[in-house]
């Protein structure tokens, strides 16, 4: 076998060792509980051996290296061809790796946190399935296939969310996520759809006629519609989607109530790899939003909105869970401001940073509060550090991480290759200083939420009895801190192996360039207002301090400001004020018109004829004659016919049918 | 000579009266013989094409006309042993005298 | 119009599938019915043979003729009972029924003939040459190009069996 025909072999083996899992599980029985998720576990690993394999074949392919094996899916008629392909490049190598890690660990750490749960064959069933769908999304060498995979991680998604269905709050939160993801969808689709008819394929790269390749983009970039090109509407289009995916402003309402389903469901799909799929997507379509000034300037401000607005709410949140989903919020709106200002490679090293980091603090999170007794409310745990050493030491590191610690962290090093990205914008500053600003509030809040639950005395009877979580679930988050530090030796501006690979060149090992002019300042800067953000939640939440449970020092410091983060800026309830009150009156609108109009005629016609047979019949008792008795007779069966026939008899659905099918022909024979 | 306007003209016809049959009788055997009218008018339109067809070496229709006649049978097969239940359960083969034909 | 032995020989079988298709519609007997359904089946299996698919007539008889007819009416007589032996016959609404019936029927028919008569690139004669369908073509065409369906239609043929036998299993009751 050729080298290409196996690096083929190997990527399509990434998808399908999961597919063929959740095939399997689904028809597995209930109570083979640990067999379940050791054939998980088997096939992710599966994934990972042949993701690794693949990174290798990259890294050796050297500068530029890519390769593309497009085939037909089906054909229409004698020229429509719609081909799908798989794809390798620098780009989703290093992802698909990613992917297939954190999602092996979350699989193991399930095994723990999920085991005694009666529908565990179905939750692995679920979350091998996303894990396929989401393989396959990375593969994708065309956007139809992406967003097929798309659409099925959505899928996923839901049902994950929704795992525990019985509780009316996660049921609600499955629905807020499929619905307001699949908006931003749409806007995908509509650009597909463009995208399509411009261009005539959807294929990424196919020897210099994909969509991504200089001769297409130059066509989108010259035609103009309605005032922008069509490169700038077709961009913005994907990125409504990707926006929607990876909870952006003003799309991001789902992602904190994602947190209802289950902790490992958290870490994996809505911290690590799903919602890192909308930056994907746009680092993948790169070369087309770089065909318009436009569509990435908006992607820059819509990030740092997002990384801003993220933090914020963050600072003023209760639940473990949902400080972090805020922090997720903020962190993918920083990897879709690196992309708008021009560092795709930044936002693919804070993705991959972010996605080690992020999957260590749900699941931190998670042995947390299992350890105590499935407390959520950060104000109520405490001193945590001595009860659960482990879990402690593995959740300081992530959140050292998350934090932008100076150096020997690898979500440092990102964030600040992407401060760099922004300073570097020549269009506006503002990003830049946003940024900055959000880095001092996640050092903020991350130390808060530090100190609240792992320092201090115990602040409630649960917190007090805490104990250390089995070893399966410790060994994960083990192996996780290890990886939020590791990556960073690829990325430090000292020796940037990482944008050499994607970039195509050599990286040169040069440790006097962390001194160059250009930036070290910058990394001194960072580095205060990270000791700032820290020190701040020090003086505020020390451990000594004195306070009544269950109250937050910082509702008193900020008064009505903090009301209004607690409440996430009141956005959700603006939604239910503009957007679903507008959907469902007018679905109380079509529903009367249904029952008044279109059913009242129906009760017309039978009242009529009642009204009529009934006034006969008092005519005919006065004494008319016999035939008119008759008449009557007819017009009262008319009526209850009529009235009979709304209750659903078969035969007269049939012939409601063949009416139908009469209309539809005469329809077609007309047109 | 016989086009294939005529040929697709009975096919209609019988399609039809598989339709009448449908809705005009109540019983649930006689309606699905009814069914099966249908379906063969539908088989008879894939043959026609395929004989008056542009392309005779493919056997296309044909071949299609074989799977049809094969789920028809299937659906003949599970549709009486329905019936049979029904009969069963309710003492009746009347569609319309069935409880669940109503809301 | 100068009709051949052969078109004469097409319209005798179109006569006989649609008058045995009216002969179901009204004939009121149940195992009548079902007879002349087998009739209309035979029929149709002619006109297959007419238009030169003799080995699909085949088997049109052997499924619909052999198998089909004799199932129905083996139903039909272990479904028959006096007091509700045959059809409800009219209820109060029997004419109404019948005539939307009848409306429903003949106004898609118009649709349909209209639609035929309409497209003119139906007006196509039948060649001269007698057609045969070659068996041994079919089944090339069957294994070469079509394995996935005709392994699917297999299942669905097992599932249906198993689902008809599952299905009209009598369960042994206690007190039954």
């Amino acid at each position: 076998m050729t080298e290409t025909a196996t690096l083929f072999l190997a990527l399509a083996l990434i998808p399908l060792p999961p597919l063929a899992a959740a095939a399997v599980l689904l028809f597995m029985p209930g109570r083979l509980r640990r067999p379940a998720g050791a054939i998980a576990v088997v096939a992710q690993a599966l994934a990972l051996f042949a993701s690794g394999t693949v990174l290798v074949r990259v890294v050796a392919g050297g500068d530029g290296f890519r390769e593309v094996l497009n085939f037909t899916w089906f054909q229409l008629g004698a020229e429509t061809v719609v081909p799908l392909g798989l794809l390798v490049d620098a780009t989703n190598a290093p992802v698909l790796l990613m992917v297939s890690l954190v999602g092996l660990l979350v699989f193991i750490y399930s095994i723990a946190y999920m085991g005694g749960d009666p529908r565990a064959v179905r939750f692995f069933c679920f979350l091998s399935f996303f894990s396929a769908a989401m393989l396959g999304l990375l593969v994708a060498n065309s956007l139809l296939l992406l967003f097929i995979c798309w659409e099925l991680v959505g899928l996923a998604s839901y049902l994950l969310i929704g795992f525990w269905f019985q509780k009316p709050a996660a049921a609600r939160a499955a629905r807020k996520a499929f619905i307001v993801t699949r908006i931003g969808d749409l806007g995908l689709f509509l650009g597909m759809i463009w995208l399509y008819r411009e261009a005539g394929t959807l294929l990424f790269y196919d020897g210099g006629a994909g969509v991504l390749e200089t001769a297409v983009l130059g066509g989108l970039a010259a035609g103009a519609a309605g005032g922008m090109t069509a490169a700038t509407a077709i961009a913005l289009l994907l990125f409504i989607g990707a926006a929607g995916k990876s909870g952006q402003v003003p799309f991001h309402v789902w992602l904190p109530d994602a947190m209802e389903g289950p902790t490992p469901v958290s870490a994996l799909i809505h911290a690590a790899t799903m919602v890192a799929a909308g930056v994907f997507l746009v680092a993948r379509a790169y070369p087309l939003f770089e065909a318009s000034a436009t569509a990435l300037s908006v992607v820059a401000w819509v990030g740092a909105a997002t990384a801003l607005l993220g933090a914020c709410i963050a600072v003023a949140q209760r639940e473990i869970k949902r400080i972090l989903a805020y922090s997720t919020v903020s962190q993918l709106g920083f990897m879709m401001l690196s992309l708008g200002v021009g560092g795709p490679v930044a936002a693919l090293f804070h993705l991959l940073a972010h996605a080690f980091f992020k999957a260590l603090l749900f699941l931190g999170a998670g042995s947390v509060s299992h350890g105590c007794g499935e407390e959520k409310d950060v104000l109520r745990m405490g001193g945590l550090g001595r009860r659960m050493p482990l879990t402690f030491a593995c959740y300081g590191i992530g959140m050292m991480a998350l934090a932008g610690f100076p150096f020997f962290f690898s979500g440092f090093w990102s964030k600040e290759a992407i401060l760099h990205a922004a300073q570097a914008w020549p269009v506006s500053p503002g990003p830049f200083w946003i940024a900055l600003a959000a880095t001092f509030l996640t050092a903020f809040y991350m130390s808060r939420q530090m100190l609240l639950v792992f320092f201090g005395r115990a602040r409630s009877e649960a917190a007090a009895q805490a104990h250390e979580s089995p070893r399966l679930m410790t060994a994960p988050l083990v192996i996780l801190a290890a990886l939020s530090v590791l990556p960073l030796v690829v990325a430090t501006p000292a020796w940037p192996w990482f944008e050499a690979l994607v970039r195509g060149g050599e990286a040169q090992w040069a440790l006097s360039r962390l001194l160059a002019p250009e930036v070290w300042p910058l990394l001194a800067g960072s580095i205060l207002l990270v000791g700032a953000g820290v020190g701040l939640a020090w003086w505020i939440y020390h451990p000594g301090r004195r306070e009544a449970a269950g109250r937050d020092p910082l509702e008193d410091r900020l008064g009505a400001g903090h009301r209004v983060l607690a409440e996430e800026l009141y956005w959700d309830r603006t939604y239910d004020f503009t957007v679903v009150r507008a959907c469902r009156w007018s679905g109380r609108l079509a529903a009367a018109l249904d029952r008044w109009i279109w059913g009242g005629a129906v009760a017309l016609a039978a009242a009529l004829a009642r009204l009529f047979s009934a006034l006969a019949d008092r005519l005919d008792r006065r004494g008319l004659n016999h035939g008119f008795d008759l008449g009557c007779a007819g017009l009262r069966a008319g009526g209850i016919g009529l009235h009979r026939a709304h209750r659903g008899q078969l035969h007269f659905l049939l012939t409601t049918l063949g009416v139908g099918a009469v209309g539809l022909l005469l329809l077609l024979a007309w047109l | 000579m016989i086009t294939l306007q005529l040929v697709l003209l009975v096919s209609s016809a019988l399609f039809c009266l598989g339709l009448a049959i449908v809705l005009l009788r109540r019983n649930a055997i006689i309606m699905l013989i009814g069914i099966e009218v249908m379906l063969a008018a539908a088989n008879l339109n894939f043959i026609a094409f395929w004989r008056y067809g542009a392309e005779p070496g493919s056997l296309t229709g044909v071949v299609f006309a074989l799977f049809s006649i094969a789920v028809a049978a299937a659906e003949a097969a599970v549709g009486l042993a329905l019936i049979l239940l029904v009969y069963r359960h309710f003492r009746t083969i009347d569609p319309g005298r069935l409880p669940v034909a109503h809301d | 119009m100068n009709l051949t032995a052969s078109g004469l020989l097409f319209f005798a079988f179109a006569v006989l599938t649609l008058g045995a298709g009216t002969a179901v519609a009204l004939v009121r007997e149940p195992v009548r019915a079902a007879l002349v359904g087998a009739l209309c089946f035979v029929g149709v299996g002619l006109l297959y043979l007419w238009l030169g698919a003799e080995f699909l007539g085949f088997i049109q008889w052997l499924v619909y003729v052999g198998a089909v007819a004799v199932l129905i009416v083996f139903v039909i007589l272990l479904t028959r009972r006096e007091d509700a032996g045959g059809e409800t016959e009219g209820g109060r609404f029997a004419g109404l029924r019948v005539l939307g019936g009848l409306g429903v029927a003949l106004a898609l028919f118009g649709a349909l003939a209209a639609a035929v008569l309409g497209s003119g690139s139906l007006y196509r004669e039948v060649p001269e040459e007698p057609m045969v369908l070659e068996i041994a073509a079919l089944g090339r065409e069957l294994v070469a190009g079509a394995v996935p369906p005709l392994i699917l239609v297999g299942v669905v043929l097992t599932v249906a069996l198993v689902g008809g036998v599952t299905l009209a299993l009598v369960e042994r009751k206690p007190d039954a």
